[in-house]
C-alpha cells in the first residue's frame, strides 16, 4: 500500500494576485460602512444578542474553539465585507471577547481563552523557537531584574572624575 | 499561539490598563466658594476622545455585568 505523504497545495494565490483586481473593486478598498468604534459596536452587539447566534456561539465554544479566535474571526470577516477598517476591528476585539465571555458564563458554558500553552507541539522550527523563547522569558525574567539592579548600583557608585570634579 | 495572535495580546494589555485605572485613587475636588471655576481636569476630555479609552470603558461595563452574574446579583 502506498504511504500518503502531505501533498503540497497548489491552490494558494500567486504572489501579486491581490493586485490584479481593479482598485476599489474589493469591499475593503472602499470606505468602510462603520467608521468609529461605537458604530461598529452598534453593528455587533445586537447580533450577539440574537438567540440563534448565541446558540451557534455556545456550540462553537463547547467544541473547544478559543474565545479570542472567534472574536478575531468575527472582526476579520467584517473587515473583508467592508463593514469597518482593520484598526476599528482591532479596537472592537476586546469588547467582543468580553461579550462572548459574558454570554458563555450566563449559559454555563466552559470556554478556552486561547492564551494557554498548546498541549500538542508541532515540529516546525518556528513553533520550537517560540516555545524556547517563552521558556527563556519565564526563567530569565528574575535573573534579568537582578542583573539590572546590580548595574544600577555600580552606576551609583561611580564618582565624577572629570577635570572639574572634586578630588 | 500567543506571539502570532494579536487579539490575546490586545485583550491582556487592555485588561492590565483597566486594572491600573481602577486602582488609581480619584482626586478630591474642592467645591468652596473660592474654588477655581476653570475646567478641573483637561485630561478627562482628551481621554474620552481616545477610542482605546472608550473601549476600556465598554469593557469595564461588561465586566461589571459578568461579576454581577457570577455573584448572583443579576
Amino acid at each position: 500500500m502506498v504511504m500518503r505523504k502531505d501533498q503540497p497545495t497548489f491552490d494558494a494565490p500567486v504572489p501579486g494576485q491581490s493586485l490584479t483586481a481593479p482598485l476599489g473593486g474589493r469591499p475593503w478598498q472602499s470606505p468602510p460602512q462603520y467608521a468609529t468604534v461605537e458604530e461598529a459596536l452598534d453593528y455587533y452587539l445586537p447580533r450577539l444578542a440574537n438567540d440563534e447566534v448565541i446558540a451557534q456561539l455556545m456550540d462553537t465554544l463547547e467544541m473547544g474553539v478559543p474565545v479570542t479566535v472567534i472574536a478575531n474571526t468575527m472582526q476579520l470577516a467584517s473587515v473583508m465585507e467592508g463593514k469597518h477598517t482593520v484598526d476599528v476591528g482591532m479596537l472592537v476585539v476586546p469588547v467582543l471577547i468580553e461579550m462572548i465571555l459574558y454570554l458563555a458564563e450566563q449559559n454555563n458554558v466552559e470556554y478556552v481563552m486561547g492564551d494557554d500553552k498548546p498541549q500538542k507541539v508541532r515540529k516546525t522550527l518556528v513553533d520550537k523557537a517560540v516555545l524556547k523563547l517563552e521558556d527563556l522569558k519565564e526563567k530569565g525574567s528574575d535573573e534579568k531584574l537582578e542583573s539590572l539592579e546590580a548595574v544600577d548600583e555600580v552606576k551609583e557608585e561611580q564618582k565624577v572624575v572629570g577635570l572639574m570634579g572634586r578630588r | 499561539m500567543q506571539l502570532t495572535d494579536p487579539t490575546i495580546i490586545l485583550y491582556k494589555k487592555m485588561e492590565r490598563e483597566l486594572m491600573a485605572t481602577e486602582n488609581v485613587p480619584k482626586k478630591s475636588v474642592s467645591t468652596g466658594l473660592l474654588a477655581s471655576t476653570k475646567k478641573r481636569d483637561a485630561n478627562e476630555d482628551t481621554d474620552v476622545n481616545q477610542p482605546s479609552y472608550r473601549v476600556m470603558q465598554y469593557m469595564s461595563q461588561i465586566r461589571k455585568l459578568r461579576e454581577e452574574n457570577k455573584n448572583g446579583d443579576a
